[in-house]
């Protein structure tokens, strides 16, 4: 405990010199303009239905507790980080748990508690769990990524909430554990080979959705990647069996999926397959975004987003909000703002000499790229859809509020990088 | 300590750096494909091909009567409306003119509704001639944002009121869709009381879809796929009700002008022959938009016409309460039939005289029944006890909701050892209190709708069926096809012969020297009892209970008139007039009735 307070007391001298050194303002400042872009496109998208107003302050209450938790998590030393990871997951592991037996079911997943006034997702808060024990793993020493035991013992703490959350139908936050698991074993040196195995029946998984061709040009590439690596034939072989049997059993994968889940992918692969079923989300959702133009509709005045074409726009789809409304300068200047974020995480993860902060980091960078890419990629029609939430932009207390701590994590790794160097 | 990397640290941020990139320039190329070049088709396809989810509504349940007549049924009719959101408010004056409005209620009802979404519809009137609809269509161009709509509404083609029974639909309040905003919307009609609103998930059906071309100004272009993807509204079900509809129409022709109330049942499984409250009010002004006029002159009246005292209203029941004191005696062995006590003109209790009706001399159950004698009855509540009559009044279901299919209902209230100690506090209230009591009259608060089950058990014999109004929902296109509704009952454990002895001294009210010998019917044994509830505010209210055939009951009812004083006189010829009518044989009516129509 003592030696706790005297490192605080010597980073609290070392603070000097001028703010920058001390504070990431554009860290800080890109993702306080998200958030208040965020609130705005709710607010617009809940204006013509007046009793879900209340989604705007609700979410305006939850931006100002994860200010509170932010600071809190900014000025705590860095060792707690480290020494609160176990109990961390544990207590998430448990309420994904608990989630299970008394969930209640929002459009077709399962993963809210109830506590009184609002609801509690578990499968949010588990994402930082999961980043912190999985750092504190990498920074043992005589850790190895390239050992079975070390991989093993990766695969074990992200597949227990990753599993609990398939339990929950959840494949969207799945996917991103799943980005999770990855990041890390790169950044901490799996090697090449190791990455590409794990990888690439995913790329043949996903084309083998998109028809034969495609199936058998990522087929011939993986050849082309084997031949690289030169590795044993067997070996070789084996690999390219894995990633002929992944395309089978996306096949069989598919009975396994939530019928809801099975429409989305045949809307996206055929827009026009049940465009007003399950495949019209998807194609209002790009109407919205496409009819914005250069300058947008105006805040309060897309007729897309106000005539409520859009179902739940406030949560998945509150992007269609910024293209209809601010159009391509306004969703242009969102991915700008997120691009900010990520790069300043990146130099974070790039700059500090601790193995621990620095997979933090480049988990925390996982878990954004991930939700920005399948969000707005599902919007503008890129991937199919995927209920996942827009980081610090959709409705959502628990997601904006673990996105606030990570990225109030982040600002003080930021402060704090000085202090090994 | 760090592990030996393959891929340096540097090459490795290279790498994430690249997939950022790729990841925010695909993004990022996709929305200038999307916004920029093919904006003009996104933009075309959002303005004047934005499909619309139009709800179809389906048509509403009617309602039939036992013999298969309609009492209520749909009638088309034309709506006016406005979509404020494409609305010119500069045609008010124009429209307001047009339409016969008073000044500034469109603007006001733009008002009342500025915190819904603008592109709800807003009804304006209702009942739209085909000439003021020709206007319209004319106008068309000139009137952005006002339309109209064909939808049903309630008539009422038999000529029965009904008004507390049925009841009427109304438009959805707001605390009723925030509860259930999964179905309904603003503007959606719902039942609002009685039948309408107890049955309004049997009754409304299911909305159907229908998704059509909108224009930016929000005009119907056309259907969208040639309606393929529509989905069909389901018809609500029609319902049976238990109702006899020509019993229920004389018996609101009997209380006109009158202020009271009239159940009847069939003792034989409690189904509801007749339900009126009187003061009531014309269902067809309820059909459509209300007048304000109308709503104010139903809610000022001091009768309070839109009450149903029938089941909702508590009055004391004087001595038609008083065989509850004598089931209660016979039926636990405190009396028998030979059990006498002398009624010498009343019944003094503590410093208290309670005056009977008369001078009866030595009396036995049977005949106290018979000649309505309070002395009898105040000695016997204290023979009995409190918590024994209190026990008995809750066998008989009252202090209890009967659990009627009508939506509105109270319980009534029935005095009891823990009543007494709430209200006057424990120890604080003495026998005396529980006297009155013995006769009907005190706290005890029943209503006409109690009374009615009650007698239906003493008619049949002991068992107590919860009324209901409806026999069965049906509908073809339904899945289930028919709902039947179940009859529910409990057999009182009452002993035959108490029972027997009870009805006999009902049976002498009317046909031996009782107090309502005027109800006598040739050729059918009519039992009853009459009873005054005592009214501190004015003339007492006159009660009647009855049943017939004696033999084998087919009918039984609860009649109460309020003001009119001693229950023999005004209430049980109303009684007998209904009971002659529903028992004699109607089909030489209907004989004549068809002769005439040929």
């Amino acid at each position: 405990m003592f030696k706790i307070w005297q490192q605080i007391k010597i980073n609290s001298t070392r603070i000097e010199g001028n703010i920058s050194s001390k504070l990431d303002l554009y860290l800080l400042v890109s993702s306080i303009l998200i958030i208040i872009i965020g609130l705005l496109s709710i607010y617009s998208s809940t204006y013509n239905i007046h009793y879900l107003h209340v989604n705007f302050y609700k979410q305006l209450v939850f931006a100002i507790i994860g200010i509170f938790i932010g600071l809190i998590v900014y000025n705590l030393p860095l060792k707690v980080f480290n020494l609160s990871a176990t109990p961390f997951y544990i207590i998430s592991i448990l309420l994904l748990i608990v989630v299970l037996f008394v969930g209640k079911k929002v459009s077709g997943n399962q993963n809210w508690i109830n506590v009184g006034f609002f609801s509690l997702q578990p499968s949010e808060i588990s994402k930082f769990a999961v980043i912190l024990l999985l750092s504190s793993i990498y920074s043992r020493k005589n850790f190895d990524v390239n050992s079975i035991k070390g991989f093993l013992i990766i695969s074990l703490v992200v597949l227990l909430p990753a599993g609990l959350i398939v339990l929950q139908r959840d494949i969207g936050t799945a996917i991103v554990f799943f980005s999770i698991f990855i990041f890390g074993l790169f950044w901490n040196g799996l090697t090449g080979f190791s990455v590409f195995v794990l990888v690439s029946p995913i790329i043949v998984g996903f084309f083998s959705l998109l028809g034969i061709i495609p199936l058998i040009i990522s087929l011939v590439l993986v050849v082309l990647v084997l031949f690289y690596f030169k590795r044993e034939l067997f070996l070789s072989l084996g690999i390219f069996g894995l990633n002929l049997s992944a395309a089978i059993m996306v096949e069989i994968f598919f009975k396994f999926l939530s019928p809801h889940q099975i429409n989305r992918i045949k809307n996206f692969l055929d827009p026009n397959y049940d465009p007003l079923g399950s495949g019209y989300n998807a194609l209002q959702a790009k109407i919205a975004v496409g009819s914005g133009g250069l300058f947008g509709k105006g805040f309060l005045a897309g007729s897309q987003t106000q005539l409520k074409f859009i179902p739940e726009q406030w949560t998945d789809f509150i992007f269609c909000v910024v293209g209809e409304e601010f159009g391509f300068i306004g969703s242009i200047m969102v991915l700008v703002l997120y691009f900010i974020i990520i790069s300043r995480l990146l130099y974070i993860a790039k700059t500090t000499d601790s193995v621990f902060r620095s997979s933090v980091m480049i988990m925390v960078i996982s878990v954004f790229l991930t939700h920005i890419f399948i969000n707005i990629g599902m919007t503008i029609g890129l991937i199919p859809v995927i209920g996942i939430p827009l980081p610090l932009m959709s409705y959502g207390g628990s997601a904006l509020v673990t996105n606030m701590m990570m990225i109030a994590t982040a600002l003080n790794f930021y402060r704090h990088r000085t202090s090994y160097a | 300590m760090t592990p030996v990397r393959e891929i340096s640290a540097q090459v490795r941020t290279g790498i994430v750096s690249i997939l950022t990139i790729i990841i925010f320039f695909s993004l990022g190329f996709r929305l200038y494909q999307m916004q920029i070049i093919e904006q003009e088709k996104y933009q075309k396809t959002s303005e004047k091909n934005a499909i619309k989810e139009k709800i179809i509504e389906p048509y509403r349940g009617i309602f039939y009567d036992r013999n298969w007549k309609v009492l209520v049924d749909n009638e088309p009719g034309f709506t006016l409306r406005i979509i404020p959101y494409y609305f010119d408010t500069t045609v008010i004056p124009v429209l307001e003119n047009y339409f016969k409005l008073k000044n500034g209620y469109i603007k006001y009802l733009l008002k009342a509704n500025k915190n819904f979404s603008p592109f709800i519809p807003i009804r304006i009137q209702r009942g739209l001639t085909f000439e003021q609809i020709s206007w319209l269509e004319e106008n068309k161009e000139l009137l952005p944002g006002v339309e109209y709509t064909v939808d049903m509404q309630r008539s009422y083609p038999f000529g029965v009121r009904g008004s507390h029974l049925f009841g009427y639909c109304k438009e959805i309040s707001r605390k009723e869709l925030e509860a259930k905003k999964d179905y309904y919307i603003m503007g959606d009609f719902v039942g609002h009381n009685g039948l309408e609103k107890y049955y309004e998930e049997y009754l409304r059906g299911v909305k159907g879809k229908q998704f059509i071309y909108v224009d930016s100004k929000g005009r119907e272009v056309g259907p969208v796929n040639e309606g393929k993807n529509d989905v069909k509204p389901v018809s609500g079900y029609n319902a049976q009700l238990t109702i006899d509809g020509e019993l229920q129409k004389l018996a609101e022709e009997l209380l006109t002008d009158k202020v009271g109330a009239i159940v009847a049942i069939d003792p034989s499984n409690g189904e509801i022959l007749s339900l009126v409250s009187k003061p009531d009010f014309d269902l067809s002004n309820f059909a459509s938009l209300t007048p304000a006029s109308i709503w104010r002159e139903l809610n000022s009246d001091k009768n309070k016409p839109l009450f149903n005292r029938a089941t909702s209203s508590i009055y004391p029941p004087g001595s038609c309460y008083k065989p509850i004191s004598a089931f209660a005696g016979l039926n636990d062995g405190i009396i028998n039939e030979k059990y006498v006590y002398s009624c010498g003109g009343g019944f003094t209790f503590g410093n208290h005289f309670y005056k009977c009706m008369g001078t009866h001399g030595g009396l036995n159950v049977v005949h106290a029944i018979e000649k309505s004698c309070n002395t009898f009855f105040f000695s016997l509540i204290l023979k009995n006890g409190f918590e024994r009559w209190t026990k008995y009044g809750t066998m008989f279901g009252f202090g209890q909701k009967t659990g009627i299919d009508i939506y509105e209902e109270i319980p009534g209230i029935l005095p009891s050892i823990e009543y007494y100690d709430k209200i006057y506090g424990k120890g604080r209230w003495t026998k005396g209190y529980v006297v009155s009591l013995g006769v009907g009259q005190g706290e005890l608060g029943v209503t006409p709708l109690q009374m009615a089950v009650y007698t239906s058990a003493i008619a049949n014999g002991g068992i107590l069926y919860r009324p209901h109004a409806v026999r069965k929902f049906f509908n073809p296109e339904a899945n289930p096809k028919e709902i039947v509704i179940p009859i529910e009952s409990k057999k009182l454990p009452i002993k035959p012969e108490v029972m027997n002895l009870v009805r006999q001294g009902m049976f002498l009210v009317v046909n031996g020297a009782g107090t309502a010998t005027h109800v006598r019917i040739p050729g059918i044994h009519v039992a009853g009892k009459t009873g005054t509830a005592q009214n501190p505010h004015g003339k007492d209210h006159a009660w009647f209970i009855g049943f017939a055939p004696f033999e084998n009951p087919k009918i039984a009812l609860a009649v109460i008139v309020e003001n009119a004083g001693f229950g023999g006189a005004v209430a049980a010829p109303i009684a007998k007039k209904l009971i002659e009518f529903y028992l004699k044989d109607r089909s030489k009516d209907v004989q004549n009735l068809a002769a005439n129509k040929n």
